[in-house]
């Protein structure tokens, strides 16, 4: 599925990308005595980046798991192992 | 100021409420009615065990003296969070497919099921986090102090104190009795508290809402609003701290940001809430984003308190007790007895789950191997091991509580809250390699992790613990000062002179290199045991299906009595009961003992597992199962695809060099058929050849004598002896024919008796004079008349001698012709040897081969009318075969051949050694 490969790329890039932002050449480019709506700039950065990457991974988190669950269900299988009992079968 | 008495007594309501909520959350979930348990948000704000005491004081304290170092400890869970669908859902899954007690065990369970693995972990999570749980009873007693001390008294000074009269005392008292009464309740199926996880989320409200109430004060009652707070803030030149960076931050900053990263599942307790507690593993789909959220938010709430109380206290006040004197400063007891309840609700659930954690770590796997190994518990007739096992989690806690309070005790106050948990993220940071490395490569071995961790965790030691004990003036100063035997190559923060570093910079560099090198080298280097190789597989391809498959590989054999009483033991017999049922069900049995195919098996010691941990079950199980050995086949087949793709392949290259060999078979056994299919062809033609030669003579003269009626008597008579020889020569032909082929089917009678070689010999060279004298050529003899007794038929060895004699004397062209016969026997060898040598041509390498086939002397000579019947050595060859002895050509070139006789000589002895006592 293509949708579904793509999520899942993002769920790499989504972390890596995060962690580049937050390394200390990005973060020290905002290292700067401005203020920002009275605010310290730096603190603006940080903090925006920070709820960005929030928001980014509730929507990314939201269509994987959507995604495996139509996987699953197509395949008949439940997401979660099968009671306990049943896993002798195999 | 509030009275110390009121600060206990709501203290002890609160601790009382959290007793309460627990225990009804336990009983709800033991009736299945607490799904709001087993809720994403609830799984989330358990997380948040993350943010102990030194998040709620240190973060703050952090932030006042280091400016933004502090968010690295949140940014870095907020990645790793963020990065979930990679490695936290791996780690879960396969937590719950093994069924994985603690961190130990999994890395134990990784690794071959090692024993010594878990062990060490063990040890290793204890030394690490202790200094961690002496810090939240610090944390504690520290804000019950401040609470009763004027702000204008900071800093607080944590001073000697009567045992009774320390408040971490009774912190650590309290504590101990909550992880027992609601952590160790029960061995469950898997290692999971429901009890202990609401009061842990509902801590974690009031941390989060407390520190928000503080912050919102310093915001709005301090000041008007966020922006007037920074407006006011830029008066002050220590603020600015708090907007940017000090010089060099960068190592430190990439240095704390790896800790916390690692810290969020390598921690025991993170592991413990993270992984082992997770309901479902949608659950994490939420954490990804709510729990960075939960970060943020307490980051947000740390700057407003850090600004106001750099502004608002003198500067001699504790940095870290900040959240609690702001409020108190500004005369707000309520707000600062608030502040006092979320700080020691972080640190109380902070202590609950790292004890339980750890009580099961040292109960599974450093108690329960050493037990079980005691002639007392390994008899399978003794009881209940689970209450046992229940004891020992107790006395753990206990022991525990004990350590981290006596830590408390011996530093005292000599270091800030930041240092120490950053010290015990750096230690308990040594597991990530073993950790992560070792579910996503598949060739990482169980040495490897051994050494790596051994050799991580000394280095850590070393270069982290040993400067911390200097600056305690505990011991180790001069070696901190000039290096151990005055080498200042070696000094602990500076090693091989990597001097000018920060020191947990410095120390975590090396550490974590010298970990992730011995552990990649050894794993290099060593073989993975079967065991490993299988288990490595599992964790490897956990997202692939055919777990089913992985049982199968291990091939034992158990009686299910031998299971029943063992899982009886460890579980209690109600839980053995309803596993032994529950199987026997699934399996379509009526009554309640499954068969015991290795599936049970595995599927018993993964219950056991639950309970006693991966290692402690296999040793338990190996017991009482027959024959544990791993097929390799087994193992090959649950690797993934490529694997097979590899097996596929291998198996179709042995096909095709199969194929090829027969093919080559096939190509000789042709060309040989070919040779055969030639020679009989030649047989035919030299047959008929040799029977119209003397037909067609017999025949014209047959004829003459019937037309010519005019022929004179003489001439018919001469006609008539030509007739009769070539029809002589016709039934020696045919009965030579004959006679080769009765030989070579077997159906000719010999009538064996003793003979005397020498004389045969005799008789047949002196038979042969006469030709020789035609064909001149010289006939030397060498025989002894001495006799020389063998087994034979008389007249077919003399054939023999006689075909060989009159082959040499015939076929010899040389300008001299020359042949010589010897007879030789040997009383030594047991054989005797009759020789013919000639000085002829010699025979061509490629007749070597067919010279004793049939008609082999005519092949290529065409009618040459000297040769005979072309049957005489293959006649020859045959009789010697069957009289037991051999016939060859022992030599041949341009100076001639040897034809070789040799026959056993019969061992009537006294003929034999007459003839070689004559030989000599």
């Amino acid at each position: 599925m293509k949708g579904n490969r793509r999520a899942r790329d993002a769920a790499i890039l989504l972390p890596l990308g995060g962690l580049l932002l937050f390394l200390p050449p990005y973060v020290q480019l905002f290292d700067q005595p401005a203020y920002v709506f009275g605010l310290p700039l730096l603190h603006v950065y940080i903090f925006c980046i920070w709820f960005a990457g929030i928001l980014l991974t509730a929507l990314l988190a939201r269509r994987l798991v959507v995604r495996e669950e139509e996987e699953l269900g197509d395949s008949g299988e439940g997401r979660r192992p099968p009671p306990e009992a049943e896993e002798g079968e195999g | 100021m509030l009275s110390s008495g009121f600060v206990v007594a709501i203290a002890s309501l609160y601790l009382g409420g959290l007793f309460l909520l627990a225990f009804l959350s336990d009983r709800r979930a033991k009736r299945g009615a607490a799904r709001f348990v087993e809720s994403p948000v609830v799984y989330t704000l358990s997380l948040a065990v993350y943010c102990t005491s030194w998040t709620f004081y240190g973060a703050v304290g952090s932030a006042a003296r280091n400016g933004l170092e502090f968010l690295t400890i949140y940014l870095g869970p907020t990645v790793m969070l963020m990065g979930w669908w990679f490695l936290l859902r791996k780690l879960v899954r396969i937590s719950k497919a093994q069924r994985i007690t603690s961190i130990a065990d999994f890395i134990s369970a990784r690794y071959g099921k090692s024993a010594s693995l878990s062990a060490l972990v063990t040890v290793i999570a204890m030394i690490g986090v202790t200094p961690y749980i002496a810090l939240q009873l610090k944390a504690v007693a520290a804000s019950f102090d401040a609470l009763g001390t004027p702000p204008e008294m900071a800093p607080v000074v944590l001073g000697e104190r009567e045992l009774l009269a320390d408040t971490g005392l009774w912190v650590a008292v309290c504590m101990a009795a909550f992880v027992i009464i609601f952590g160790t309740r029960n061995l469950g199926a898997d290692e999971r508290h429901p009890g202990v996880v609401a009061a842990i989320a509902f801590e974690s409200i009031v941390k989060l809402l407390s520190l928000g109430a503080i912050a919102l004060f310093a915001a709005y009652g301090l000041n008007d609003g966020i922006r007037d707070l920074f407006a006011r803030a830029a008066e002050y030149p220590e603020v600015l701290r708090l907007y940017s960076f000090n010089e060099g931050f960068e190592a430190r900053w990439v240095a704390t940001l790896f800790l916390a990263g690692a810290a969020i599942i390598c921690l025991p307790r993170q592991f413990q809430v993270a992984v082992v507690e997770n309901a479902d593993e949608r659950h994490l789909a939420t954490a990804s984003w709510l729990f960075p959220l939960y970060l943020l938010l307490i980051s947000l709430f740390v700057v407003p308190i850090a600004i106001g109380g750099i502004t608002t206290l003198p500067a001699s006040a504790n940095p870290d007790l900040y959240v609690l004197t702001v409020p108190l400063a500004a005369g707000q007891g309520e707000l600062a007895l608030l502040a006092f309840i979320g700080g020691l609700s972080a640190a109380t659930s902070m202590v609950i789950v790292a004890s339980i954690a750890l009580s099961i770590m040292i109960s599974n796997h450093l108690v329960a191997p050493l037990l079980l190994r005691l002639p007392f518990f390994s008899e399978p007739a003794t009881g209940d091991f689970s209450t046992t096992l229940l004891l020992v989690r107790r006395l753990a806690i206990v022991f525990i509580l004990t350590l981290g309070f006596a830590y408390y005790r011996a530093t005292g106050s000599s270091n800030p809250l930041a240092s120490i948990g950053l010290i015990s993220f750096a230690g308990v940071a040594q597991f990530l390699p073993a950790l992560v490395i070792g579910i996503y490569w598949q060739r990482a071995t169980r040495a490897g992790a051994l050494w790596g961790l051994s050799i991580g965790f000394l280095v850590w030691a070393y270069t982290l613990l040993v400067p911390t004990f200097a600056d305690a003036g505990w011991a180790f100063n001069e070696m901190v000062a000039e290096g151990p035997w005055g080498v200042a190559l070696l000094k602990p923060d500076a090693l091989f002179g990597l001097s000018g570093w920060d020191r947990l910079v410095h120390g975590l560099l090396w550490s974590m290199t010298a970990n992730v090198i011995v552990y990649v080298t050894v794993s290099l280097l060593t073989e993975q045991t079967p065991l490993e190789s299988l288990q490595s597989a599992v964790f490897v391809n956990a997202f692939q299906p055919g777990e089913q498959r992985v049982e199968g590989a291990l091939k034992r054999s158990a009686t299910t009595e031998d299971l029943f009483r063992l899982t009886q033991r460890i579980l209690g017999s109600e839980r053995a009961f309803r596993i032994f049922r529950d199987y026997a069900r699934a399996q379509g049995r009526s009554d309640h003992l499954p068969a015991p195919d290795p599936t049970l098996i595995a599927y018993v010691e993964r219950q056991l597992a639950s309970s006693v941990g991966a290692a402690s079950a296999r040793s338990l199980v190996s017991r009482i199962v027959k024959g544990e050995t791993i097929s390799l086949d087994a193992v090959i087949e649950i690797l993934d695809e490529t694997q097979q793709a590899i097996q596929t392949s291998r198996a179709l290259e042995r096909k095709s060099r199969e194929l090829e060999e027969t093919a080559e078979e096939l190509r000789r056994a042709n060309a040989k058929l070919t040779q055969l299919d030639m020679m009989k062809d030649d047989f035919l033609s030299r047959v008929s050849h040799e029977l119209r030669t003397p037909m067609t003579s017999i025949r014209s003269f047959s004829e003459i004598l019937g037309d010519q009626q005019d022929l004179d008597e003489a001439e018919a008579r001469r006609f008539l002896a030509i007739i009769r020889q070539e029809s002589e020569r016709l039934t020696r032909l045919l009965d030579e024919i004959l006679d080769l082929s009765r030989m070579e089917s077997g159906q000719v009678d010999w009538a064996l008796g003793e003979v005397d070689c020498a004389e045969v010999a005799h008789d047949a060279v002196e038979t042969m004079r006469g030709l020789a004298r035609r064909h001149g050529v010289d006939l030397v003899v060498e025989l002894d008349r001495a006799p020389v007794t063998v087994v034979a038929e008389r007249d077919r060895l003399k054939q023999v001698f006689v075909n060989l004699v009159s082959n040499a004397i015939k076929y010899n062209d040389a300008a001299e012709p020359k042949v010589r016969v010897e007879l030789d026997a040997s009383q030594r060898t047991g054989w005797v040897e009759f020789r013919v040598r000639d000085n002829g041509p010699g025979i061509p390498p490629d007749q070597q081969e067919t010279l004793f086939s049939k008609f082999s002397r005519g092949w290529n000579e065409g009618s040459d009318l000297r040769a005979g019947s072309g049957l005489g050595l293959a006649i020859s060859k045959q009789i010697m075969h069957q009289l037991g002895g051999e016939l060859e050509l022992a030599e041949t070139g341009v100076e001639g051949s040897v034809f070789v006789v040799r026959l056993k000589l019969a061992d009537s002895g006294n003929a034999a050694e007459d003839s070689d006592a004559a030989a000599e």
